[in-house]
């Protein structure tokens, strides 16, 4: 009997080796994922689909060409599971909602082109919030998604599934997106890792959109290194997204090893304000120490507008989220109300039948932001606040290179507990609105757990285009714990 | 908020709502409009807005025809299509 760790839980850079050097086959990698999937994630819901006979033929394909001796890309025969708002063209995307019913995309989104390129093999589709309306994975046409760690509890959200997966050894990589926290916030709930780049560093084309000012194609992995190495294959402008950004990507994995020596760790006190679980204080208050260990220096920091991030949040999202979401009308593409009436009873009658409560109300919100005589005071304010919170982050950068906080007020909640209330389900995003406004990166790593095994995340939030020195703090204070290497109690890897 | 906005935005939101579902949607936008007046209070006036977190120039590219997907791909998504167009109801009485 071999020593070697099962191969679900090695990281996808460790496959990507093994798969290169031959030591495994990509297609014993794909099937052991999905043998693991198959066996556990009845319980769980992280997967709506799973692409089992494709993902054979793509893994099989990525070996016959090591055979050949073509060089293999950085995520050669390496996993990877998709959030269910991306397109992929001959796929299904449902953004878990009735309203996108039987769609299949004729064309795929350039994340998607980007991880098919680099050779990645595609497990299927991961469940979210409707349209990515959400932080609990609840709001799905699928059902919820269940946490890992203990299956009453919520996984986060709007990317649950896809968290939830990488959590459960279902796949080593993930893609999620992030809005607001939609990434991070999962990421936290289940102790993996959750990168949201800087706005506009990874090309939006082919990802369904919510709020397009806001939304970042983001990746999930087990380990930062995972997470660099999907950011690596995933950044770079692109002609079909007009806000991606022209500066050159990095290798993000290059610049990981090394001290923190000289690094400056701003710690924003409305970060650690009222609301905070005094369980989650004392985890990440132990873990910015442990950045001091490392080498770094802490310095306090003022986000004086942080508490004003959620209402700008709301209204901007919302407002977005009501022009992008008017295209689903029943005409071109999704489901459509049956029976005899006018064109606009149709449309009305579709929307009615097709989107959740949720997705209504934000829909009902945004129109209201952006009527005549409400959108001086509520959308245009909120885009000049916007402007102040944006501000909070550039002065904090000019005395910090990295801010450190909590990802999450709590761990994660109980199922059920938010749904009847969106006030308190939109203030558990309280400490990830604010990046996503500013449009800066931000990640999160576990860093310790409840006396109930619930995990802790850290968020480390750089300045833009700040990648390379986030993932390497990120990296330096991972490698000094054993926080990401804690496996959820349901099933252990076996496969 | 009274009864007749939440109807105006339902219309305008293009939602067939029950009397229920505007009920329920009139109290929950109270609820949250009433947290997120909080914004008011902060003076605006010089400050710019930000449609984009950071200011975005508009990139040209070259007039240059690509290549675009064939009617039938696009036309395989539609409930209702006929002779390689989408069909609505009837909108001209005739």
């Amino acid at each position: 009997m071999s020593d070697a760790p099962p191969i679900t839980s090695r990281s996808a850079t460790e496959l990507a080796t093994a798969i290169r050097d031959g030591g495994l086959r990509a297609a014993e990698v794909t099937d052991a994922f999905l043998a693991r999937i198959a066996s556990h994630d009845t319980g769980l819901g992280s997967f709506i689909e799973v692409w089992g006979d494709a993902a054979l033929a793509e893994a099989e394909a990525v070996d016959a060409a090591r055979a050949r001796g073509d060089a293999l890309g950085p995520l050669g025969g390496v996993p990877v599971a998709i959030k269910d708002n991306y397109v992929r063209r001959g796929f299904r995307t449902g953004c878990a909602s009735k309203i996108l019913d039987g769609f299949v995309s004729p064309y795929t989104s350039t994340a998607v082109a980007r991880l098919e390129a680099a050779g990645a093999i595609l497990l299927g589709r991961t469940n979210m919030d409707e349209f990515a309306m959400g932080s609990s994975t609840e709001h799905s046409i699928h059902g919820a998604t269940k946490n890992p760690f203990d299956p009453a509890r919520t996984c986060g959200g709007s990317s649950g599934g896809s968290a939830a997966a990488v959590a459960a050894r279902f796949a080593p990589l993930a893609l999620g997106s992030d809005t607001g926290g939609s990434v991070r916030q999962p990421a936290a709930f289940c102790g993996v890792s959750g990168l949201k780049p800087t706005y506009g560093r990874i090309s939006r084309f082919g990802l369904v959109s919510f709020a397009s000012s806001l939304d970042t194609v983001s990746p999930f992995g087990r380990t930062v290194a995972d997470t660099a190495l999907a950011l690596a294959v995933l950044a770079g402008m692109d002609r079909n997204d007009s806000t991606s950004l022209a500066d050159p990507a990095e290798d993000y994995t290059a610049g990981l090893d090394g001290s923190l020596d000289g690094m400056r760790v701003g710690v924003p006190a409305e970060y650690f304000g009222d609301g905070l679980d005094p369980v989650v204080e004392e985890h990440v208050r132990a873990a910015i120490a442990q950045l001091s260990e490392l080498g770094a220096t802490t310095v306090p920091i003022e986000l004086p507008h942080t508490r004003y991030a959620v209402p700008t949040y709301y209204l901007i999202c919302t407002s977005e989220a009501s022009s992008n979401l008017s295209r689903y009308d029943g005409v071109r593409f999704g489901h459509r109300a049956g029976g005899d009436q006018d064109l606009d009873t149709m449309y009305s009658r579709t929307r009615a039948e097709g989107f959740g409560s949720e997705v209504k109300l934000r829909i009902l919100l945004g129109t209201f932001c952006l009527s005549s005589g409400y959108y001086d005071a509520y959308y245009l304010k909120a885009s000049k606040v916007r402007t102040l919170i944006r501000e909070d982050f550039e002065r904090a950068f000019t005395q910090c290179d990295v801010l450190a906080a909590p990802t999450s007020p709590f761990p994660a909640f109980d199922l059920g507990s938010k749904t009847d209330d969106p006030l308190a389900m939109y203030l558990s995003d309280v400490l990830t609105v604010a990046p996503s406004l500013a449009g800066v990166p931000a990640i999160s790593v576990p860093c310790g757990a409840t006396t109930d095994g619930l995990p802790i995340g850290m968020q480390l939030i750089g300045p833009a285009l700040g990648e390379a020195k986030l993932l390497h703090a990120a990296h330096a204070f991972e490698q000094s714990t054993g926080h990401h290497l804690v496996e959820p109690c349901f099933g252990k890897a076996t496969s | 908020m009274d009864s007749d906005t939440i109807r105006a935005l339902a219309k305008l939101s293009r939602l067939e709502l029950t009397e229920a579902e505007l009920d329920r949607a009139r109290e929950q936008l109270e609820h949250l409009l009433g947290h997120f007046d909080a914004l008011q209070q902060i003076p605006t006036d010089e400050v710019e807005a930000s449609p984009y977190p950071r200011p975005i120039s508009l990139r040209m590219r070259a007039d240059e025809p690509g290549e675009t997907l064939p009617p039938e791909e696009v036309l395989q998504n539609a409930p209702e299509q006929r002779a390689g167009q989408f069909l609505v109801p009837r909108i001209i009485e005739g």
